[in-house]
């Protein structure tokens, strides 16, 4: 075994790590940790959570002997579709994925255990709902010990949640720079006032932010204080209460009033449905990532055939309402996502590997790329070369809409700028995409001056992923 | 909020020895306001509970408290 089997973000806790044996994803679980994952699966912990769907199954693998001296175990979690990260969830998935957490603590204690770790790396969206990933989390709750999870539970999930109630719904993105959670003390800073008069915030938050600051360097403070198990309980319900209470402001975007206002009338809007649901049978992808999927009216069309499908945006509110959506219809294969594509999330974390960019996850079978080009082209100045290399190499299969200068949306694009776009028209979209595509299908909108696209990636990746594809 | 805290800490029992599997930094700041926390709104619950049997047993209150604008502390509605 080399140090490169070992999964990139899994190294901190003593207890045990991910590995790749060929292909597949397995946990280590080390002789440390045999007393606690002993009464996590004989306590009844474990099936009662996973009967609700807040912990991954796992199957143990007894003839694998791990990779270290020290493997007590070896276990194989069942795998999720897509790997996503808190600061690309919107802000309805940040709290169900908040409130998992918490009802998963709320449950350990009842069975005698107890997190000692709620990160949100721990959670992972699988079949539309929050899911606890970590099977190593758990431990013996040992009477009167306060919960040494609660600091990382206020900055990875309180912190990022206040913000985007109180003050901006794009502050998450802070996450991206904080990868522990956000500190409390600039949590606090940048909170309106009001948040001091709230009971909850102002403990959780503000006072919190200070009681860190004084005892920073006075780790002996804190080391026999003793919390009674329902007084815990009460502090975990009270995070639950605050976390449910949280809400946006209401915003406007344009983005909201979109389908209301764009070029088409009903006639447009159900043939434009019906070119991509023929497109999608003759691709039959088994995954696909719809990139400026807005609220998730074409990702349907892909989902409604079976396809598990991510929906990228770069509006976090239209993706908030493609969730809140999904959620209410109980549809499991959509996992929409904030994504800026021009900003696309990049590898982070220890030796910039310990969190994927969004080119470094398993390319999908399919991309959508609808009422996006001018998008592209028109406000970010991005020639069609770039734009059609870059999406031939994120999949074998595209599908996209060429919007003209014709229509109402580029026309607002344009209102406010010189046009220096003399080759934005369709003629020269066709010349710079043939050189990374080969065409197969086009067809013009019913009463819509828009064109859609059916492609195939010219990318050798693709012609070798073929032929080695089981 | 300081001579909070210092009672706080003078209700100290037994100190436990912390499991070497706690990896990551609980925070001492964050181990105190936690205590805090937990008791003021275990005594408000203590105060809610008590005040509904109080009511209960003068037959002006039926069943379990299940007030939908719940106080911290009460158990969320799944």
């Amino acid at each position: 075994m080399t140090l490169n089997s070992l999964h990139k973000s899994s190294f901190r806790d003593p207890s045990g790590f991910l590995f790749y044996d060929g292909a597949r994803l397995l946990r280590q679980v080390n002789n440390c940790y045999q007393t606690d994952y002993q009464l996590l699966m004989n306590s009844g912990l474990y099936e009662k959570l996973c009967a609700e769907n807040l912990l991954i199954r796992h199957e143990v693998l007894e003839n694998h002997k791990g990779v270290t001296d020290n493997a007590f175990k070896v276990i194989a979690p069942e795998m999720v579709s897509f790997i996503s990260y808190p600061y690309e969830w919107s802000f309805s998935q940040i709290k169900d994925a908040a409130l998992t957490t918490l009802k998963i603590q709320k449950i350990a204690l009842q069975f005698g255990m107890t997190l000692k770790d709620s990160s949100a790396y721990n959670i992972q969206f699988h079949k539309g709902k929050p899911v606890f990933i970590d099977t190593l989390s758990f431990e013996k709750y040992r009477e009167g010990k306060p919960w040494q999870a609660y600091k990382q539970f206020c900055q990875h999930f309180l912190a990022p949640l206040a913000l985007m109630s109180y003050t901006d719904i794009r502050l998450n993105q802070l996450l991206k720079l904080y990868l522990d959670g956000i500190p409390l003390d600039l949590t606090a800073s940048l909170l309106p006032f009001k948040t001091k008069i709230n009971f909850l915030l102002l403990m959780h938050i503000h006072l919190h932010a200070k009681s860190q600051k004084k005892y920073e360097h006075k780790g002996s403070a804190s080391r026999d204080i003793q919390i009674k198990l329902s007084n815990l309980m009460a502090l975990v319900d009270s995070l639950s209460f605050m976390v449910r209470k949280f809400r946006l402001k209401k915003q406007d975007t344009e983005w909201g009033r979109y389908y209301t206002f764009t070029n088409y009338n009903d006639l447009s809007f159900s043939h434009k449905k019906e070119i991509i649901s023929g497109y999608l049978r003759d691709i039959h992808p088994s995954t696909l990532w719809d990139l400026g999927a807005n609220t998730g009216e074409f990702t349907n069309l892909a989902a409604l055939q079976g396809t598990n499908c991510m929906a990228f945006d770069i509006d976090p509110l239209a993706v908030d309402s493609n969730y809140n959506n999904i959620k209410k219809q109980k549809i499991g294969n959509i996992l929409p996502l904030v994504m800026d594509l021009t900003n696309p999330s990049p590898s982070i974390g220890w030796n910039n590997k310990e969190r994927m960019s969004m080119r470094k996850r398993p390319n999908p079978d399919a991309v959508m790329a609808l009422a996006l080009i001018h998008h592209l082209a028109i406000s970010n100045n991005l020639p069609f070369s770039r734009i059609s290399k870059f999406l031939s190499k994120l999949s074998e299969n595209l599908i996209i809409e060429f919007v003209p200068k014709s229509d109402s949306q580029v026309k607002i694009l344009l209102e406010s700028r010189k046009d220096i776009f003399q080759e934005y028209d369709e003629m020269h979209f066709e010349k710079e995409f043939s050189s990374f595509f080969d065409f197969c299908a086009k067809e013009k909108i019913r009463e819509s001056e828009r064109v859609i696209y059916r492609m195939k990636s010219k990318d050798k990746k693709f012609k070798f992923a073929a032929a080695t594809t089981i | 909020m300081n001579t909070l805290l210092t009672s706080i800490l003078g209700i100290q029992i037994l100190s436990l020895p912390l499991s070497i599997l706690v990896y990551i930094d609980p925070g001492t700041g964050s181990i105190i306001l936690q205590a805090l926390v937990a008791t003021v709104v275990g005594a408000a619950i203590a105060v809610k509970l008590f005040w509904h049997r109080l009511l209960k047993f003068f037959g002006l209150r039926k069943g379990t408290p299940s007030d939908p604008n719940a106080k911290p502390g009460d158990l969320p509605k799944e």
